[in-house]
């Protein structure tokens, strides 16, 4: 029983030294890995001190309040901003994104929430007539992306051409006259539904016009309902995507439609956020001129733009369709029009007032709301 | 009797005098803010003065929105009481049946409480896609939303029903047809009229949501146009109209109901 007991005792010192030598290799271990934890967090210390400073700079750069769209004509901007290029550049965008056309970025404006805000033409004549803003520069033709779609088994699908002047125009006076027409009523659609009629010699009351907003005229005329919709890209995209035929877009007819920068009055007489503007401009441009330099590069990028804001466009040819039809300009492009800016906003307008939206004394507001000299200045004349 | 009619007219037209009193003092701020200190801008809010402008002007101007006040109204009240009153004949007597029978309820109500969660402007795809861009997708809307309020006020009518009362008509022999007609519904009445009441207001206020659909008018029609138009005076005119006009069909339904709903007051 002795011997058993120091036979025991024995066993439990031996193992009580085994485990010490365990402990001793762990505590080695601990204190090696206790350095390398040191090392990390000085490391991430160092990191994060990094980070600070560059958030200190970040905080310390001048900020470009800018209302944006999710839609193509903030595709730039978006590239911009998501590359961190506004922040390279010594100035720092927060957008205000708008998913419901221009009227909420002029609202934005009205509640004095943005210094400027990319916005097309159409709803640029309320920026400059009701808001006061100014335009100091267009930098995309978006004519291109306002287009009338028929459904591909339609009499009006049939004819292109019918007019010589507009060869690439389908339909006829015929195939039209008494057809029901959804668009929304009083918007850049209007304009392009009766810019489309005037080929054919005809007028708004020649067919049945109903108001209905992109998104539930597509879906209705899936449903069967009417037989024309206006649409806007990049419902255009998919409405060509299901095989609907597009009987005429806005630069088909002639008219051009631009997307403008409209910078508050507030904005446009501080002398420091006109030097941020500026430097946005320069920016806007460069990568402008860089996208249409490589339409691949574009291709992808605007893939993942689409992706970003949950639409799914990958295929080449809709994407080289958005490329070419609502047209990035490059510095020459938009120098090369400089004594029309304004002019496009200015043409809605005129069309706006024939119907009764504005009254007159907004015209000589979106004409005189206008300034080359920011482009002069940052491009030469 | 006397005594009580006289406190009960008093308390009416005390009741009337706060009532304009409290409009007063919010037309005064609103003026104060916009007119006389200018806090804010007229084009993010338009004086009173010239919203009141705004209003009577639109009685007889069109622009820029296409209609007169009056035709906008007209074409709401269409859309707002076809969906209304489909509401009401589906809601009153599905809610006495689900409350009347259990296994009607344990059937009925998965798919109603889906069915209430889904807010107003959730439906405008479906409707589009099952009745086109006629008045009847926007009927269907203004019907969605007003079907709910009306359905639960009706159900709930009939499930507080004082049990003592139908005990009563138990012991005198009432069959299950008379207990309900003589006895739970007419007990539900003035929970089925607070349903109907509270319908129509949502019913009213969904006009804004149905008119997204197809319309060349109505207030919602003229709200979202003149809200793209940037014109704040006329949305606030909107504004008002919805109210006003919502207001007036409640005192309608509450005159109705005052009369009708033995025991009310």
């Amino acid at each position: 029983m002795k011997k058993l007991l120091a036979l025991l005792i024995a066993i439990i010192m031996v193992m009580g030294l085994v485990a010490c030598g365990d402990k001793k290799e762990d505590t080695a271990k601990d204190d090696s890995k206790k350095a390398e934890d040191v090392k990390e967090e000085a490391a991430d210390d160092k990191k994060e001190e990094a980070a600070d400073d560059k958030e200190v700079d970040e905080a310390d750069l001048p900020v470009l309040r800018l209302g944006v769209f999710d839609s193509r004509s903030s595709f730039v901007n978006w590239y911009i901003m998501e590359n961190g290029i506004d922040v390279e550049n010594g100035f720092k965008i927060e957008p205000t994104v708008s998913t419901a056309g221009g009227s909420f970025l002029n609202e934005a404006i009205g509640a004095g929430k943005i210094d400027a805000t990319q916005i097309g033409a159409a709803q640029a004549v309320f920026s400059a007539s009701v808001y006061d803003c100014i335009n100091v520069v267009e930098f995309s033709e978006a004519s291109g992306s306002s287009a009338i779609f028929a459904r591909p088994d339609s009499d009006e699908a049939q004819i292109i051409g019918d007019n010589p002047d507009f060869p690439e125009v389908r339909g006829s006076a015929d195939t039209i006259k008494g057809k029901t027409f959804m668009y929304p009523t009083g918007s850049m659609s209007q304009l392009t539904v009766a810019k489309y009629l005037e080929v054919f010699g005809l007028t708004l009351d020649d067919i049945e016009s109903v108001n209905t907003q992109y998104g539930p005229g597509y879906q209705a005329l899936q449903a069967g309902e009417g037989d024309t919709v206006t649409l806007y890209s990049p419902l255009t995209l998919f409405a060509m995507d299901d095989g609907y035929v597009s009987l005429a877009s806005l630069d088909q007819l002639g008219q051009s439609v631009r997307d403008c920068l409209m910078v508050t009055r507030e904005a446009y007489e501080d002398p420091e956020k006109m030097d941020t503007i500026k430097k946005w401009i320069k920016v806007l441009f460069e990568y402008n001129e860089k996208f249409q330099e490589d339409k691949e590069w574009q291709r992808e990028e605007l893939t993942k733009f689409h992706a970003f804001y949950g639409n799914d466009i990958a295929d080449p040819i809709m994407l080289d369709t958005e490329i070419e039809k609502h047209y990035l300009l490059t510095v020459d492009e938009a120098m090369a029009s400089l004594d029309d800016l304004g002019k496009s906003a200015l043409g809605v307008g005129q069309y706006y007032y024939e119907i009764g939206i504005i009254e007159e004394d907004a015209l000589e507001k979106i004409e005189n709301n206008v300034d080359k000299s920011i482009m002069e200045e940052l491009f030469g004349k | 009797m006397k005594l009580s009619k006289m406190k009960k007219k008093n308390n009416k037209v005390k009741y009337i005098l706060i009532s304009i009193i409290s409009f007063t003092v919010f037309l005064i701020i609103w003026y104060m803010v916009t007119d006389v200190f200018k806090l804010v801008k007229p084009i993010s809010l338009p004086s009173p003065v010239k919203v009141l402008e705004s209003f009577i002007n639109k009685f007889t101007v069109k622009r820029p929105d296409g209609s007169t006040l009056q035709a906008h109204v007209l074409s709401s009240l269409r859309i707002v009481l076809t969906g209304y009153i489909a509401g009401s004949i589906v809601g009153v007597p599905l809610g006495i049946f689900m409350a009347w029978n259990r296994k009607a309820d344990m059937f009925i109500r998965p798919v109603f409480d889906w069915f209430r969660s889904v807010p107003g402007m959730g439906w405008i795809p479906v409707m589009i896609l099952i009745f086109g861009i006629n008045i009847a997708s926007k009927a269907a809307i203004v019907f969605a939303i007003s079907f709910v309020a009306i359905l639960i006020n009706s159900y709930s009518g009939i499930k507080n029903t004082n049990p003592v009362h139908m005990w009563v008509a138990q012991t005198f022999g009432a069959s299950n047809k008379q207990l309900l007609f003589r006895v739970a519904i007419p007990s539900a009445l003035p929970h089925i009229f607070t349903g109907l009441r509270q319908g129509l207001n949502q019913a009213w206020a969904s006009v804004v949501a149905a008119e997204m659909i197809g319309s060349n008018r109505g207030l919602g029609y003229m709200i979202q146009m003149n809200r793209e138009n940037s014109r704040a005076d006329l949305i606030i005119v909107g504004m008002l109209s919805i109210g006003l006009v919502g207001t007036i069909l409640s005192f309608v339904l509450q005159k109705f109901e005052d009369k009708y709903v033995r025991g009310r007051h």
